[in-house]
């Protein structure tokens, strides 16, 4: 392990119980990614993929072990402090998009940036600015219903790149569209790892949506079976 | 805590308009009749409150639409020893213009000396008023309100057609009093109870009936002891009284309705718990179909606090539109409500409305409050919109 880690996990253990049954989906896990890393997470359903990267945004705490960010414990955080950190370094892309559809793209992209000491004429230009970056500036007063599948999920990009956060985690972003929609995500994702320095973990089923990090990891069980591509 | 949302919620108002209205409208409706019923039940109770304590009265046993003759009045002056004024009213019914209950308000042949110095003390009336009504046969005078409904002016005319009584009679309006107090309405006709009798009389109809001989005392302390004596004299007569203090004899006229402030305060209680557990059923449908949201909301680093001021708000804000809305109609219907009770609508009937409407925002918004507060980020998201 390098020490440019910019997100290390050590000996992570994550338990769920369902009634007297205990499921150890993660089992001293250790892994690091570097500050500026585009790497993408691999492996069969079910092995605890999603599960990484909810530890990583601190969206969920491990029973065992710890998630460090920048030096920074961040289970040890109370919650309301991780919410704090989360809103400041991390952006999140899920598969399913996740806008909010009672808002428009502009208002979406807008959202997180409420949490921020911007005023509101600063927030609509920085919105505005994050929908030109992932090519949608003629959609901005459109509503998620009103939107092709890949436009939703660059409106979600726009929204995570929104606070400009050092991390992006994206949860099978590609998981739900066409193969040139995808192509128009994976590409936007290296632009802003290679341009803007965005470090990313990219959760994939796709061979070839992987082969656009500089390395992969292969997950089996809760443990790293397999790594390839050289540490960036 | 950061900054909130707002936005938001005014967006989900927008998505939602007829959620959002009907939540408005049943709050709307519960707070309005809140108000009503409240206006009219502490109407009525004022009124009764009003009553003076130096005043009696007395009416037959059998019923208090039952007559009695004309002679009890020196036997019940000599019984009072000076202790008290007093007057005599008899109930004419009759029609004015046609049968419209409209029309069908107080009316009342009595002696205007007397009745002056028994009911005078509450009244507004000018002594040229009192004056032409003493010295005019046909002279009647009429409280403020029944001016207004009737449109009624001093030296207009009103003819009564008898049906308790024979005959006719037409009177002109020579005084349009107004009360200090509520117990004494504003709806009335007064005139001379001479000019009533004989009109009768000469139709071949009832003479000499008295509804009720009221007293206004001296002293108070006397009512027991007076109302008992007159009792008592009339025991065994073929008309035997009933005296009671005003407020009593007030209090029996209100009960005819039975236990109204009761029933209809359990009415009121039962209409606002249905509209809370519509308002609360609402919430809650809104938090749940917003769970998704709100675990993207919480990964977008919004707190605990922050989601709960929001849901709170958004509760608060409808149930609160709606109570205003119901308070701003009940404050401007002020005046007569129902029949009988004059009631202007107290303040504290405004605040109580206001403040209903407020718990019922904030009880309707602690369910989906805690469910959302309570709500795990992964939990939220693994559930598909
Ligand atoms: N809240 C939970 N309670 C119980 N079990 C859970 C919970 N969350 C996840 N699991 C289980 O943990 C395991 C790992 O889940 P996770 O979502 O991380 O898998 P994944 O690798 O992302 O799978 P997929 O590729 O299908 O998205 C699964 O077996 C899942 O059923
Ligand atoms: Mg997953």
């Amino acid at each position: 392990m390098s020490d440019n880690a910019l997100l290390r996990f050590q000996g992570v253990d994550k338990i769920y119980k369902r009634g007297d049954e205990e499921l150890h989906v993660l089992a001293g896990l250790d892994m690091a990614v570097n500050a500026g890393e585009f790497l993408a997470l691999m492996g069969p359903s079910g092995c605890g993929k999603s599960t990484i990267l909810n530890l990583a945004g601190g969206l969920d705490t491990p029973d065992a072990g710890t998630v460090t960010f920048g030096g920074e414990d961040i289970g040890a955080l109370s919650d309301a402090g991780r919410a704090g950190w989360r809103s400041r370094n991390v952006g999140f892309i899920f598969q399913a998009y996740n806008l909010i559809p009672v808002l428009t793209a502009r208002q979406n992209v807008a959202l997180p940036l409420l949490l921020t000491p911007l005023g509101s004429k600063a927030r609509k230009e920085q919105a505005e600015r994050a929908l030109r970056i992932v090519g949608l500036g003629d959609r901005m007063e459109h509503y998620p219903n009103q939107l092709s599948g890949g436009q939703e999920q660059r409106v979600a990009s726009a929204r995570a790149l929104a606070t400009d956060p050092r991390l992006l985690l994206a949860d099978e972003p590609t998981g739900d569209l066409d193969a040139t929609s995808a192509k128009d995500i994976l590409d936007l994702l290296q632009r802003l790892n290679r341009e803007n320095g965005k470090t990313i973990v990219m959760v994939t089923h796709d061979p070839a949506a992987a082969e656009r990090a500089h390395r992969t990891l292969k997950l089996d069980k809760g443990r790293l079976v397999h790594s390839t591509g050289a540490a960036h | 805590m950061g900054r909130i949302p707002w936005r938001l919620m005014f967006a989900h108002f927008r998505r939602n308009k007829l959620r959002a209205a009907l939540t408005v409208g049943s709050v709307f409706m519960a707070v309005l009749i809140f108000g009503f019923l409240r206006t009219f039940i502490v109407g009525m109770e004022t009124s009764l409150a009003e009553c003076s304590a130096n005043r009696i009265i007395s009416a037959s046993r059998l019923s208090l639409f039952a007559h009695m003759p004309k002679s009890l009045e020196p036997e019940i002056t000599e019984l009072a020893e000076g202790k008290a004024e007093i007057t005599a009213f008899t109930w004419y019914g009759g029609i004015y213009i046609d049968s419209d209950p409209k029309h069908y308000w107080g009316r009342f042949g009595t002696h205007p000396e007397s009745f002056k110095k028994v009911y005078g003390p509450d009244l507004i009336l000018e002594e040229d008023a009192w004056q032409k009504w003493t010295d005019l046969r046909q002279g009647c005078i009429i409280g403020s309100d029944l001016a207004n409904d009737e449109n009624l002016k001093l030296g207009d005319r009103v003819h009564l057609t008898g049906n308790i009584f024979s005959g006719e009679v037409d009177l002109e309006v020579v005084g349009i009093y107004r009360s200090k107090v509520r117990s004494f309405d504003q709806k009335t006709l007064f005139f001379n109870w001479d000019y009533l009798n004989e009109t009768s009389k000469a139709a071949g109809g009832r003479k000499d009936c008295v509804s009720t001989y009221c007293m206004l005392l001296k002293n108070a302390a006397d009512s027991g002891p007076l109302s008992a004596k007159i009792d008592a004299a009339f025991e065994n007569s073929p008309h035997r009284t009933m005296t009671q203090t005003e407020r009593a004899f007030q209090a029996q006229f209100n009960s005819m309705w039975g236990n109204l402030p009761l029933f209809f305060g359990i009415l009121g209680g039962v209409v606002l718990l249905a509209c809370l557990m519509v308002t609360t059923n609402t919430m809650m449908l809104n938090a749940r179909e917003r769970i998704q949201e709100t675990g993207v909301l919480k990964t977008l680093g919004f707190t605990k606090g922050t989601l709960l001021v929001l849901t709170l708000t958004e509760s608060l804000l409808l149930c609160m539109f709606g109570g205003l809305l119901a308070m701003f109609i009940v404050q401007s219907v002020d005046g007569e409500i129902l029949m009988f009770v004059i009631a202007s609508v107290p303040p504290s009937t405004i605040w109580l409305g206001l403040g209903i409407a407020t718990a019922l925002g904030l009880v309707s918004g602690f369910f989906p409050a805690r469910l959302v507060s309570r709500l795990e980020i992964v939990e939220a998201l693994r559930r598909r919109a």
